[in-house]
């Protein structure tokens, strides 16, 4: 799974500079263009992106689909003022006219600056380079779905209804910029959701799983394909019984894996570098301060192998890596990109990302998740006496002026004498960052990552992430739900 | 001058030549749909230019369908090998899936070959260095806002843009339509701080024609005087008891109630309402009218992306069912024909036979409970409609604002919330297709604080 700096760029240079009749020599002269005497930051964002989806219903693959997107950002920044501008038309009169549209938008004086390229860098060890096109055949990812329809039907006979969807995207980048950085990186990502409906007398409910990573469909593995059909399966048997939730401030245990979204939520945003640039955050000017209670470390880590959030380098051409946000309930660190990092004085942390060329970098979480402690799962549900187990979110979203956050439950329990009993429906957790998060006084000792499945929307960009977390009880959290 | 260079004539021109290039590999029906868009967008705050965005887009979408096989690709590119490309890759689809008869495309003559287009053209003929003006006043009169004793206002983000839309459509059975549209936004975001704390609010007008926005003084003092509303907020105590739903968070309901009446739930049985054509869903005083064809309306066209009108009709009927969202495919599993909805709703108005009056008078009328004018986040189960929010607002006593409110939930089910619909306001947003004005509800569980 190894993807050399120099191989990786010389294939995205193949795919998207070659064919436009574009090379290096031509982005230094479009960025010199384009650069003013006050530039902090200039930089070119090639992206070439195609992906395929297979839709089933009722029993059948009836849709499918390929798209292919691809394009060129120009960005320039003057101290914290960004100009940008985008263009789907690749060419060498195309590069020179967006050149001059950036400079034109940003309205700077001076003159023209000379840019060497360095070697590029990109290389990485997380996930390997996938050709869509040569990667196997659609009879192949049909009968991916098709199996997925078949065992989920034989699962339960009361599973009336089974939906699933196929994405499977190879995405090529290629950044560089003013300060003469060249780098590039092959992004694959696989995903599978099935969407379940089961009926039983007169009642009907809902389940949904997936899974999903940065690797080929062929990881798409038996054993990954029957756990997530055992999860869809038996959320929706489970709650052809719940009952309407609880209202009211709890105990509450979260099971490990994709209620990490917590920390995603509570946590993760509030510590974007955008936000504090701009002196928005909750978390401003606490830094160095205890903010959760001993045992609560939260990292973000863009360079776990395989995940869904990794990235060789970032789309500023930072190498994915690890940062420590949250050290032993100590607030340690922040997620920065390139921009927020200068003016904040900080150095980026490999978290600038975007949704697509048209799109501007920002400061943006990768893999986020809180490590895991030394609690056995099994007595931290059986320490709470009235309370709620949950194992299933349906995302979630924080106000990061406020700090307050808010998630809702897919599939949770109620807590009675230690004992798991009625499963409820929907219920909306809600909280404030630093506040909640001294209240975690239990830490499992079973981490890990969601299946793949999460995603995270910032400022209208949509992109893929991976939360985590071990089992963890939190001794008060206010749960909303419709039972009265 | 226009920010788009090119014109719906060139884009049904590359929907043409799609379809031509699919039918010579074999195809026997080809859609074709592409759109080329162009904007400017600037943010201010601090006195100065945040971000100047220059948006240029384009795309094509080809379904081909091989006997009742159908397969999708689509280019950002529109040079002649890329749409040759994406037609073999289309070509290529419909030769792996299944059949689906039902999701064959509409025959002729149920398409919108020569309905009136309603008017969504309204160029500004406004260039960078207007916007920015605009963005850089909204800034100011953010940050010179005083909306209370000790209470300091900031700019989160000032903005305007502005943008233009040309979309074409062209069949292998000759439909060839194209139409063009503009969008303009101007908007406002405020951070207030006082002792007690921040708290943010932002201000949105957004219409086809420029001159029909709201002013940036009224966004700037709306975002500025919301911000302040908000702080000091507090819990209130778990109860059961009336909610007023803000006409701009009100538009959620009224989505919730669309996605139910949606075919593709109805099929699939995703919905609370099932099965409830010609059946009370809502209160008996309320009505929802939906028109494709009102004059620069945010969900007007004379066509959806299959090629099918809209008309302008009845949803709810003194709260009695009268139609569905359908587009070609679910009305055929329904036994129904299309009503035009391929890409959603068009323009929507919730109204009532009673009319609640202003805003102020809703909150007369309820005398005691929760206002919510923030929905943060929540849960909505389309099968069961349970539905939990995490909300802010206000509290009312003797109809009157008492304090700011969060750190609460609301919940119901939304088939009883429908039905539970006291009155609604003149106060109404647009949101979207949506229009309706601040909605009372009786009966919701509010989770907060003991």
């Amino acid at each position: 799974m190894t993807a050399d700096a120099m191989t990786t760029f010389e294939a995205v240079r193949e795919r998207i500079l070659t064919p436009a009749g574009l090379d290096l020599p031509d982005l230094s002269r479009a960025l010199g263009a384009s650069a003013t005497a006050g530039s902090r930051l200039a930089d070119l964002f090639f992206e070439s992106k195609r992906s395929r989806t297979f839709r089933l219903e009722d029993g059948r693959v009836v849709g499918g689909s390929f798209q292919i997107d691809q394009g060129v950002g120009a960005r320039l920044a003057r101290g914290a003022q960004v100009a940008f501008a985008h263009s789907a038309a690749l060419n060498p009169p195309a590069l020179a006219t967006l050149a001059e549209a950036v400079r034109a938008l940003d309205g700077g004086e001076g003159g023209q600056v000379s840019v060497s390229p360095a070697a590029p860098t990109g290389g990485h060890q997380l996930y390997p380079a996938i050709d869509l096109d040569a990667a196997g055949d659609a009879a192949a990812w049909i009968a991916i779905l098709d199996t997925v329809d078949r065992r989920a039907r034989a699962a339960d006979p009361r599973i009336v209804r089974v939906n699933a969807f196929l994405r499977i995207v190879d995405q090529a980048i290629l950044v560089a910029d003013l300060d003469g950085r060249v780098a590039a990186d092959m992004r694959p990502t696989a995903q599978l959701f099935v969407d379940v409906v089961a009926e039983s007398g007169g009642r009907r409910a809902r389940g949904q799983a997936g899974l999903g990573g940065r690797h080929g469909a062929a990881d798409l593995s038996e054993d990954r394909l029957a756990a997530m059909i055992a999860k869809a399966v038996g959320m929706a048997i489970v709650n052809l019984d719940a009952r309407p939730a609880p209202t009211g401030t709890m105990p509450i245990v979260l099971g490990p894996g994709y209620p990490g979204v917590l920390f995603h939520e509570a946590v993760g945003h509030g510590l974007e570098g955008d936000h504090h640039r701009k002196k928005l955050s909750a978390f401003d000017g606490k830094l160095g301060q205890r903010i959760a209670a001993p045992g609560v470390t939260v990292v973000d880590d863009g360079a776990v192998p395989g995940s869904i959030g990794s990235l060789g380098v970032d789309d500023e051409g930072a190498p994915g890596q690890r940062t420590t946000l949250i050290e032993d309930g100590v607030l340690t660190g922040l997620l920065q990109d390139r921009l927020n990092a200068g003016l904040m004085n900080m150095r980026p942390t490999g978290n600038g990302r975007r949704q697509s060329y048209a799109h501007l970098p920002m400061p943006r979480m990768t893999n986020t998740f809180l490590v895991g402690g030394r609690d056995d799962p099994v007595d931290i549900v059986a320490s709470v006496k009235d309370g709620l187990y949950a194992t299933g979110f349906g995302g979630g979203q924080v106000d990061i002026v406020t700090g307050r956050f808010n998630f809702s439950t897919t599939q949770a329990w109620m807590i009675e004498n230690g004992r798991l009993t009625a499963p409820v429906d929907g219920a909306t957790l809600i909280g404030v960052g630093h506040e909640a998060l001294k209240h975690i006084s239990m830490v499992g000792d079973d981490p890990r990552l969601d299946e793949g499945v999460a995603s995270c929307s910032k400022q209208g960009q949509h992109l893929d992430v991976a939360v985590g977390q071990p089992t963890i009880r939190i001794d008060q959290m206010m749960v909303g739900g419709a039972a009265s | 001058m226009r920010l788009l260079a090119a014109h719906s004539a060139e884009m049904e021109e590359v929907a043409a030549c799609a379809v031509a290039i699919a039918r010579a590999l074999g195809a026997d029906h080809a859609v074709a749909s592409a759109r080329a868009s162009a904007g400017v967008r600037v943010t201010a705050r601090e006195g100065a230019t945040d971000t100047a965005l220059r948006d240029a887009r384009q795309g094509l979408t080809l379904t081909v369908y091989r006997g009742a096989r159908a397969g999708t690709a689509s280019t950002a590119a529109l040079d002649a090998a890329a749409v040759r490309r994406a037609a073999e890759e289309a070509f290529a689809l419909a030769g792996r899936v299944s059949e689906d008869p039902e999701g064959l495309p509409p025959d002729l003559d149920q398409m919108a070959v020569d309905t009136p287009s309603p008017p969504l053209d309204a160029p500004a003929d406004l260039d960078i260095s207007a916007l920015r003006a605009m963005a850089l006043r909204g800034d100011a009169l953010i940050r010179a806002a005083r909306p209370g004793p000790g209470i300091g206002v900031e700019t989160v983000a000032a903005g305007a843009s502005s943008s233009e839309v040309a979309t074409a459509m062209a069949t292998s059975t000759g439909f060839r339509r194209g139409q063009l549209a503009t969008v303009h936004n101007i908007w406002a975001v405020a951070l207030a701080r006082d002792a007690s704390g921040a708290a943010n609010d932002s201000a949105e007008s957004v219409d086809r024609r420029f001159n029909a926005l709201d002013s940036i003084e009224t966004l700037a003092a709306r975002a500025a005087e919301g911000a302040a509303g908000r702080l000091g907020a507090r819990a209130v105590v778990t109860h059961t008891g009336p909610v007023i739903f803000e006409a701009r968070v009100a538009t959620a309901l009224v989505g919730a109630l669309v996605a139910a009446l949606s075919g593709a739930s109805q099929n699939r049985g995703a919905t609370f309402l099932p099965g409830v054509l010609g059946q009370a869903a809502a209160a008996d005083h309320l009505d929802l009218t939906e028109d494709p064809s009102e004059p620069y309306g945010l969900a007007s066209g004379a066509f959806d992306s299959e090629g099918v009108a809209g008309r302008r009709r009845a949803i709810l009927n003194a709260g009695v069912v009268e139609g569905y969202f359908l587009r070609t495919r679910s009305a055929r599993q329904l036994g129904m024909v299309s009503t035009g909805n391929a890409d959603g709703p068009w323009n929507l108005r919730l109204s009532s036979r009673a009319p609640g009056g202003s805003l102020d008078a809703l909150r007369r009328l309820m005398g005691r409970g929760l206002v919510v004018t923030r929905l943060m986040g929540g849960a909505a189960d389309p099968i069961t409609g349970n539905w939990t929010y995490a909300v802010a607002g206000s509290w009312i006593e003797n109809g009157e604002t008492v304090h700011a409110v969060t750190d609460v939930t609301v919940g119901g089910n939304l088939k009883d919330m429908l039905r539970a619909i006291v009155a609604v306001g003149d106060d109404t947003h647009r949101a979207g297709a949506i229009r309706t004005g601040s909605i009372l509800i009786d009966g919701l569980r509010i989770g907060g604080l003991g």
